[in-house]
């Protein structure tokens, strides 16, 4: 799986640190996400896109994409 | 919640053990124990610290409990496995010190050990690339063969002795000088490819390779 958190997040001006608080989970997972190592559920998907202010699909790709 | 009555638990079973273990003057084991906790606990410790409340117990971290727990249990179980064979065997060492006193002390180095490993395995594991990955997973395999082929052969070695009479050469080779042998070599390039990743700074995917274009 790949993502584009690093990216939105940047463009939001957001630390790892600051995104993890907004989504309530640790700094991280947040790292472990934007390395495309951790499969999120969908609770843990739905809440990263929404604090970034976006759609999962935006954010989220699986490689056979 | 449920974090702070796990940490709470894990908090009061902790003294207890230590005051149990400073009464039967059990000093290292008890020292041990406390850095073990302190190692074990430092990130909740020093978000507790830095920001007054705990830190989430998000779904990555409880798979990373399971996953700890099962592991643990498997160690822990194994370990004390081969503490009972040492003692029913009364296994008589070259050096002076008493066998209980060397086995408790890789019983504590192992925990020890695991603990780390648990601990800074997070911050590890991203700096890695695939390769070094595999290589450390396959150095772990080695080591853990090698600690089950040791139990193994102490078990058939006194067995085959026990029956046959004679004192039995080819498990008694592997126990003693194959097992450990191997053993030394998986931790040893195990702990190699885990400290490379704990010093090393960037991520793979942040290093750069020779032909990159480097944005200015």
């Amino acid at each position: 799986m790949r993502t584009k958190i690093r990216e939105y997040r940047v463009r939001r001006n957001l630390t790892q640190e600051k995104l993890a608080e907004l989504v309530g989970v640790r700094r991280e997972t947040i790292i472990f996400l934007e390395q495309g190592k951790y499969n999120p559920s969908l609770r843990l998907a739905h809440n990263v896109a929404k604090a970034l202010k976006t759609t999962m699909d935006k954010i989220f790709f699986f490689d056979d994409e | 919640m449920k974090m702070r009555r796990a940490l709470l638990a894990a908090f009061i079973i902790a003294l207890v053990l230590i005051v149990l273990l400073v009464s039967l003057r059990e000093y290292y084991v008890a020292i041990a124990l406390t850095v073990g906790a302190v190692i074990l606990t430092r990130r909740e410790l020093w978000y507790l610290m830095k920001k007054r409340k705990l830190p989430p117990f998000d779904e990555r971290v409880r798979e990373n409990m399971k996953k700890s727990a099962r592991n643990g249990f498997i160690f822990f179980a194994a370990a004390s496995a081969a503490l009972m064979l040492f003692y029913t065997i009364n296994l008589v060492f070259v050096t002076n010190r008493h066998p209980v006193q060397i086995m408790s002390g890789l019983f504590l180095a192992g925990g020890l050990v695991y603990l780390l490993s648990y601990v800074f395995y997070d911050r590890v594991e991203p700096k890695l690339d695939e390769k070094e990955l595999r290589r450390l997973k396959k150095f772990l395999q080695v080591a853990g063969i090698a600690a089950g082929a040791c139990i193994a052969s102490f078990i058939l070695h006194n067995v085959a002795s026990g029956l046959l009479g004679i004192e039995e050469p080819v498990f008694f080779v592997i126990a003693v000088i194959l097992s450990p042998g191997a053993i030394a070599v998986g931790l040893i390039g195990s702990l190699v490819i885990f400290a490379r990743g704990l010093v090393r700074k960037r991520l793979p995917s942040e290093r750069v390779s020779q032909g990159d274009v480097v944005p200015k």
